[in-house]
């Protein structure tokens, strides 16, 4: 038989295959680059939020407060300006307390309304919650700022570890705040991390909470604006640790039914709910590979691996433990 | 040169690339544990159960406690040495009817609340404060039983 010069099916279909395999190589890489460019953008977020603490430390000769009481601001409000922001600054009525306006109450509302681009990671997916079905729907962000490394009350956590230092915190305590579960422990300023500024973590990750059952349950993990709760994180626990957040009592959605809680959500990190609210806690996380993005006091953005040494780990969250963050 | 041979060398060859993709795994060398709790004689219906380091472990744990038995599987548990346990009770209900903890009045009573649960949380010697320890070791069961009780007296251990 005469010979044709042109393909075989079997040789087109072998191509075929070679390109497919090509392909399926090629496919996790191009997803992992568009992850890393994400994972970028996220430590960009950090390095302005961190810019923002160190100009307002310039401003005002102290650290923004963690939060004032329960429900009137957080740190993520007092750094707006420094974020170029004021508008939206201007807008918040910081005496909400004396008024009788919380975050969630005109003129407020609308700024807790708005998503905030540099507070957002976009590894994360975009998440918003209410609290009640007449409640306004409020956008959660991703960063938190550290009340160091034990719980909540900054005293003493549930497994007894005890508190040493921590760049922010309450400073109001009134009937919503008592001095058991939110002392008043008043803005930092950098003389007072005396571990240094490189050893010790400002701002890191919080993964967006989202879930709500119809009348009362919902997950407010990441309501940074305005609501003390929201936004926070301690150093307890390693980054994305599979042990559970303590949230408010209404304010957890686990991702499996707990003792208490049949209402969940697959999307959130494992929480469980506490009446004790002076032992709330909760763990870094973040959606990315292996980790999250921290920034410390000096300005720098870390990597801080899921594996990282507890101890480091701890050290690292406290301001005043005495001891350097070691190598990891 | 036969097809079926470059067939096979592409395949050994994606297999190899796919192989070295795989990530570095956990770098410690966790052990399990399991055991039971009781409360005044009874399994404790749901609970938490955490292993805090006393001697500068690198690793901590936790545990869920369901009808007073626990469990936890080697890539969850914790390298070996001595560790504190602390036990939480997960009985918590939520706050009552028309508290609404996102306005001052609300938020007032749940602080409250909090402070004077109606549930009462376990006592502090077996949490905040605990007494309790367990020794992991690798090679071993890790069987524990601790038998706590609501009005603190000292507690037993195995």
């Amino acid at each position: 038989m005469k010979s044709r010069s042109a393909f075989t099916l079997i040789e087109l279909l072998v191509v075929i295959a070679i390109i497919g395999i090509l392909i399926a190589m090629l496919l996790p890489a191009v997803q992992q680059a568009r992850e890393a460019a994400r994972r970028m953008q996220c430590v960009n977020n950090l390095k302005q939020i961190g810019l923002a603490m160190h100009n307002y430390h310039d401003t005002h000769n102290c650290l923004p407060p963690g939060n004032r009481s329960t429900l009137y601001a957080t740190w993520a409000l007092y750094i707006l300006p420094q974020l170029e922001l004021s508008t939206i600054y201007n807008t918040w009525d910081f005496n909400s307390g004396a008024s009788g306006r919380t975050y969630s109450t005109a003129p407020n509302l609308a700024v807790a309304q708005t998503r905030i681009g540099i507070y957002s990671c976009p590894s994360d997916t975009p998440r918003t919650n209410v609290t009640s079905p007449t409640a306004p729907e409020i956008p959660h962000h991703n960063y938190a700022a550290n009340y160091g490394n034990a719980s909540l009350n900054q005293q003493i956590s549930y497994t007894g570890v005890e508190f040493k230092g921590a760049p922010f915190g309450n400073v109001q305590t009134d009937a919503s705040a008592s001095v058991t579960n939110r002392p008043n422990r008043g803005a930092v300023n950098f003389r007072l991390i005396t571990d240094g500024m490189t050893s010790t973590v400002m701002v890191s990750e919080l993964i967006q909470g989202s879930g709500f059952d119809g009348v009362k349950r919902a997950d407010l993990r990441g309501r940074i604006m305005g609501y003390a709760d929201g936004g926070y994180f301690t150093t307890q626990n390693t980054p994305n640790s599979p042990i559970t957040d303590w949230e408010n009592t209404n304010y957890c959605v686990p991702p499996v039914p707990t003792g208490t809680i049949t209402f969940t959500n697959s999307q959130n990190p494992p929480c469980a709910q506490t009446n004790q609210f002076s032992y709330m806690q909760r763990a870094s996380r973040s959606r990315h590979t292996g980790g999250v993005n921290s920034l410390l006091c000096d300005g720098s953005v870390r990597f801080f691996t899921n594996s990282i040494d507890l101890n480091i780990w701890r050290s690292a969250g406290a301001t005043q433990d005495g001891e350097v963050m070691g190598e990891f | 040169m036969n097809w079926r041979y470059l067939y096979g060398n592409v395949c050994v060859l994606a297999l190899c690339m796919i192989a070295g993709c795989s990530r570095p795994s956990d770098p410690y060398d966790r052990v399990g544990f399991s055991g039971e709790v009781t409360l005044d004689g009874e399994p404790l219906p749901a609970g938490f159960l955490y292993l805090e380091p006393m001697e500068k472990q690198p690793t901590q744990a936790s545990a869920i406690i369901q009808n007073g038995s626990f469990q936890v599987e080697s890539h969850a548990g914790a390298v070996p040495g001595r560790y504190r346990v602390c036990i939480v009770r997960d009985d918590v209900s939520d706050l009552p009817d028309g508290v609404d903890p996102q306005t001052p009045e609300g938020a007032a009573i749940a602080d409250k609340l909090s402070r004077a649960p109606t549930l009462k949380p376990l006592p502090e010697m077996y949490n905040v404060k605990s007494q309790l320890e367990a020794n992991l070791e690798s090679n071993a069961e890790n069987s524990f039983a601790f038998h706590l009780k609501m009005n603190p007296s000292p507690p037993r251990r195995k």
